[in-house]
């Protein structure tokens, strides 16, 4: 455990958290915080935002056709008080406009029309007109189920869309909003974990060579069984940042507000996303940490075996740029973020994490074989 | 004991060292020849860090490559190129390699600060080592090789950048060590072994040449030392008709001590031959001949 824990504290070096910080300040600020800071982004994806989560609250985890003429009343309800606004305002009166219907049947190429709308929306952001707006983007999906009924896929993707029309998916209440924000973030996060990981792995054997140390760690009595024991170190460092930067995430990603969404599944109408699998939100949540902390596991034996043949940082380097455009590109696109996706083969992810980790755990193997009886 | 038994090492074509049969018992062994000939391949051998290419080499009758752990945790070891991370402090530094040697944290603690009052750096243990000198550098280096209390302490060139006031300090802690030890130095400087080695190895053309005591190997050029006085005029045709093995400005002449194996002159003053004359004999023979011969 000593020299464990000794080697972590080589690789968490000042230089070394202070260029993991500075990596993570400037990902969060260019491509993380946006998704933060404008959950929903804008209107009516608010509106439509709160109008799911008042359907939740009403309804449940799903709208049946009951639940659905509820929701249509509710939406009569908004246009009659939409219709009183417009006759509280006196320049609309003054247009004619009257009526919700009028309102949005308004001509916009009228320049002074136009200016009255913009006005209400824009100006005024009255919340009404933008929730009517939402829940007509709501009815009008719930009534369209037509992307699960008429489609032209594969017989087993035409097979799988069968069955969640008939197991009630259709009628389910999730929204894509909240999951395009999360699919969006774990995608950056994920690259972020991947680039810290490749921080602090590039000196795991590096340094010692380079310092020479490797002579006196190989005539240690812990000899050249370090050589797997930094292995060790590798992934127990990769785990940290990991788990760090996931932490991290999950407390920043409360504030978009989206636990009630964690027991529902991601099946909807509501959602563009097609699973292969029934999965709620949460369980799909946590596939995705899981698949970040295997190819976070896959990338430290990877990671190990260029710091371990790179007779310096720029060779190292080098080495790494195909690799992060394999894993920021491809690599989080369908093992991070479109995982189950009924457009992809169900057996890509578990296929290509097994492919994954058994070549990359072949390369250390065969580095190892060959520190062992390699002349220093 | 330790027993180097028939050992061959190639690099590819290139053959380092051949047949070499050596015995260790406690006490100091200098290996001593020029850069290049060999002695760090032999030394690396003798630390598991380079495999023979034939032959064995033994502890106790037993081969160190199968003895794996035990055989190193019984070694302490100084590298030519002594390592060591410039941010960290010798105690840190030392703790660090302690763990590897799997010493326990308790013992290492009192060790190491034993340790660098043997070497005179407990007043900067806890500095780190980026501002060291080469001299503090290699006495850090020192301190490490001896943590483990080591029954074979195996040293590369460990003089290497100490003054003559450290250097007579490390050849008495020697001397103390080598009691119960066996201590092998790697050198190409000869008064680092000369007075405090047991025996003397030299390695010449891959072969182990001499593994004698000093007093014996001095005796292979007994009667062929002289010193004498040459004017300067003279110098050049003197040295390329002798070795010279040293020269000194005097009384505005030049004294030159050489090594011949004609008849003395009666202006010659035979001497006693020391090591550094048979290192000078034996590896610039070549030269010499070759002078001689033209």
């Amino acid at each position: 455990m000593r020299i464990l824990f000794n080697e972590i504290r080589k690789l968490f070096s000042v230089k070394i958290i202070c260029l993991l910080l500075l990596v993570s300040f400037i990902v969060y600020q260019q491509f993380i915080m946006f998704e933060f800071k404008y959950f929903p982004n804008g209107r009516p994806l608010l509106d439509d935002f709160r109008a799911t989560q008042k359907m939740l609250v009403d309804y449940g985890k799903s709208m049946d056709n009951e639940e659905f003429e509820d929701f249509k009343e509710i939406k009569e309800q908004r246009i009659a008080e939409a219709t009183e606004y417009l006759k509280s305002q006196k320049e609309m009166v003054a247009a004619d406009i009257d009526t919700y219907e009028e309102f949005s049947n308004m001509d916009l190429e009228n320049e002074k029309l136009a200016a009255l709308h913009s006005k209400i929306f824009f100006e005024d952001s009255v919340d009404i007109f933008w929730e009517i707006q939402a829940r007509d983007g709501i009815i009008d999906r719930y009534e369209h189920p037509e992307r699960f009924i008429e489609h032209e896929l594969t017989p087993k993707q035409d097979a799988r869309m069968d069955e969640l029309v008939e197991n009630g998916s259709t009628k389910a209440i999730f929204t894509d909003m909240v999951f395009d924000n999360y699919n969006a973030l774990i995608k950056f996060v994920a690259i972020l974990i991947f680039l810290n990981i490749m921080i602090i792995l590039m000196p795991l054997y590096i340094r010692d060579k380079r310092n020479h140390v490797q002579l006196l760690q190989y005539t240690s009595k812990t000899g050249r069984k370090l050589f797997s024991q930094k292995l060790v170190t590798g992934i127990s460092a990769a785990m940290i940042v990991i788990t760090t930067q996931l932490a991290f995430f999950f407390f920043m990603y409360k504030g978009n507000d989206t636990s009630m969404f964690y027991p529902l599944p991601i099946n909807s109408i509501f959602n563009f996303f097609v699973s292969w699998y029934d999965l709620t939100f949460f369980q799909y949540i946590v596939l995705t940490v899981i698949c970040v902390y295997l190819l976070g596991i896959a990338l430290v034996l990877v990671g190990a075996w260029i710091s371990s043949i790179a007779p310096n940082y720029m060779t190292s380097v080098g080495l790494h740029v195909p690799l992060a455009f394999l894993l920021f590109g491809s690599g989080t696109t369908y093992l991070v973020q479109n995982l189950t996706i009924i457009y992809s083969n169900p057996y890509l992810a578990p296929i290509s994490f097994v492919i994954i980790l058994v070549l990359s755990s072949l390369l250390f193997m065969w580095r190892y074989r060959s520190e062992k009886v390699k002349n220093i | 004991m330790l027993i180097v038994e028939d050992v061959t090492k190639n690099f590819g074509q290139f053959n380092a060292l051949k047949n070499i049969n050596l015995e260790f018992h406690n006490g100091v062994y200098g290996l001593l020849a020029p850069n290049g000939a060999g002695k760090t391949t032999l030394i690396k051998m003798l630390t598991t860090l380079l495999f023979p290419t034939s032959g064995s080499i033994r502890y106790d009758g037993e081969d160190i490559i199968k003895m794996d752990e035990r055989y190193r945790e019984m070694i302490g070891y100084l590298p030519q190129e002594f390592g060591y991370y410039k941010n960290y402090s010798p105690t840190s530094y030392l703790l660090y390699l302690a763990a590897l040697k799997g010493i326990h944290r308790k013992t290492a603690i009192a060790r190491v600060e034993e340790l660098l009052k043997t070497v005179a750096l407990d007043h900067v243990a806890n500095k780190k080592m980026k501002k060291f000198s080469g001299g503090m550098i290699q006495r850090v280096g020192i301190a490490q090789a001896m943590l483990n209390d080591p029954k074979i302490l195996i040293l590369d060139e460990p003089t290497a950048g100490l003054d003559p006031k450290e250097r007579v300090r490390f050849r008495n802690l020697l001397t103390n060590l080598a009691r119960d030890r066996i201590v092998i130095l790697s050198t190409h400087i000869v008064s680092d072994v000369e007075s405090i080695a047991n025996e003397i190895i030299m390695i010449k053309n891959q072969e182990v040449l001499y593994k004698d005591t000093v007093s014996n190997i001095c005796g292979n050029i007994q009667g062929l030392v002289y010193e004498t006085k040459v004017a300067y005029d003279e110098t050049e045709r003197f040295r390329s008709t002798y070795l010279t093995l040293s020269e000194k400005q005097e009384n505005g002449s030049m004294y030159m001590r050489f090594l011949t194996e004609d008849t003395a002159k009666a202006e010659w003053k035979p001497v006693h031959p020391n090591l550094e004359d048979v290192f000078l004999y034996i590896y610039q023979d070549g030269v010499l001949s070759d002078d001689q011969t033209a």
